[in-house]
């Protein structure tokens, strides 16, 4: 099921503290090549440089954003992203990666 | 001999994966450079850009992943910067000779055909050649470009490597690729992993002591590769092929998805040869790959600059 926050997380955010743990995990479940933090965030909760760095990297490589805002909202496109990453994994079953032509 | 990797003018995702990928197996054949950064240059997606990265570069040997042209005649980058923007013609073998033109003549003179054909101004052409002479003066070992098709092109291969001065230059006469394949091991998976594949999807087989590894590419409708996984009885198989296609020493080690690269062939068809209805599907070339006779493939689809 996908995970929620009740108010915006990250620069500019409201960043209440269960709602800034949310993300640091989520986060901390994108392998690094796709726009996850490499180290490990700690979730503590406190959404300051570490994790504001953390979420714009995650929207320049996975969202493709070219400014990306730092900031997560409750219902908006980063933290859609960030739940494709929280699914489930269902047994047997092994999605291919993406190739790209150069 | 180390190296540095460019990225210009590709997908954040893309220069994401070829930095895995250099990161995780650093030698990349047939000339055994040896990665040791992989950058993305700041400014905007332009040859310029690519020239200045070189030159502040430490290393004088470099790998450049930028897109090419599928007939091989350059690279999808425009050739010089404005403020923010990239502007000029897309760089092209006849636009390096063009330059070339210039730098050689004496007195120094840009006339208005040059300008119109280049679509740059005077000040720009002069910043690309005197980037040149910048990097001609860096005496540069070895490029390798990972781009496609630029070795399709053989004006291409010896202009570029005349324009950078460098004493080898490389390209691959194929399609490049690169990308992040899940990996998985485990008898359900081996018999159930087709039930993943996302559009035709073309599976690959290599067997190490006994055990398989599968190597599934799916393609796109112009039979391009598009997505992929790694299926294998168990971690030592999926060592093995790693092993016998990327790295003679590296292992998956916590790899969820195995960053990878190769070139895309497709089979060499004549229409007279009786034989057609063979095996007409596309497959990869991965950079240690052996062909049939035991040679080392990939090199094979690398042209060199005499």
């Amino acid at each position: 099921m996908a995970r929620t926050i009740a108010a915006s997380v990250g620069k500019g955010g409201v960043n209440r503290k269960d709602d800034s743990m949310t993300v640091q995990e989520l986060l901390n479940g994108v392998p690094p090549e796709e726009g996850g933090p490499a180290p490990p965030l700690k979730v503590d909760g406190l959404p300051w440089q570490k994790t504001i760095a953390a979420i714009q990297n995650f929207q320049r490589v996975a969202l493709g954003f070219k400014w990306p805002d730092g900031r997560v909202d409750p219902a908006g496109k980063t933290l859609a992203r960030l739940n494709a990453y929280d699914a489930p994994v269902v047994a047997e079953e092994l999605p291919p990666g993406p190739i790209w032509l150069v | 001999m180390s190296a540095t990797a460019f990225t210009v003018g590709v997908e954040a995702t893309i220069a994401a994966a070829v930095r895995s990928y250099f990161t995780k197996f650093r030698v990349l054949p047939p000339r055994a450079l040896v990665v040791s950064r992989t950058v993305t240059p700041m400014g905007p997606a332009s040859f310029e850009t690519l020239l200045r990265a070189m030159t502040g570069a430490q290393t004088t040997s470099f790998v450049i992943v930028v897109h090419g042209h599928e007939d091989g005649s350059g690279l999808h980058l425009k050739l010089a910067n404005r403020g923010r923007a990239a502007v000029g013609e897309k760089t092209t073998h006849d636009k390096l000779r063009r330059l070339m033109t210039i730098a050689a003549r004496s007195p120094a003179s840009v006339s208005a055909e040059d300008r119109q054909q280049l679509g740059l101004r005077d000040a720009e052409i002069g910043r690309l050649i005197g980037l040149m002479q910048t990097l001609r003066g860096k005496n540069i070992r070895a490029i390798e470009f990972r781009g496609c098709n630029l070795g399709r092109n053989t004006n291409s291969v010896a202009r570029f490597r005349a324009f950078f001065g460098t004493q080898s230059f490389g390209a691959p006469k194929l399609h490049s690729f690169f990308g992040l394949n899940p990996v998985g091991t485990g008898a359900n998976l081996m018999r159930a992993h087709q039930r993943s594949h996302r559009g035709t999807t073309f599976t690959y087989s290599q067997t190490f002591a006994g055990k398989t590894c599968h190597c599934c590419i799916g393609v796109n409708d112009r039979r391009k590769p598009q997505n992929g996984h790694l299926v294998a009885d168990d971690n030592t198989t999926v060592d093995a092929w790693i092993q016998a296609n990327f790295d003679a020493t590296a292992t998956r080690g916590q790899e969820r998805r195995l960053p990878i690269h190769g070139l895309w062939k497709f089979p060499d068809i004549n229409l007279n040869d009786p034989d057609i209805l063979g095996n007409l599907d596309p497959r990869p070339i991965f950079p240690l790959a052996r062909n049939a006779r035991n040679q080392h493939e990939y090199r094979t689809h690398v042209v060199y600059s005499p």
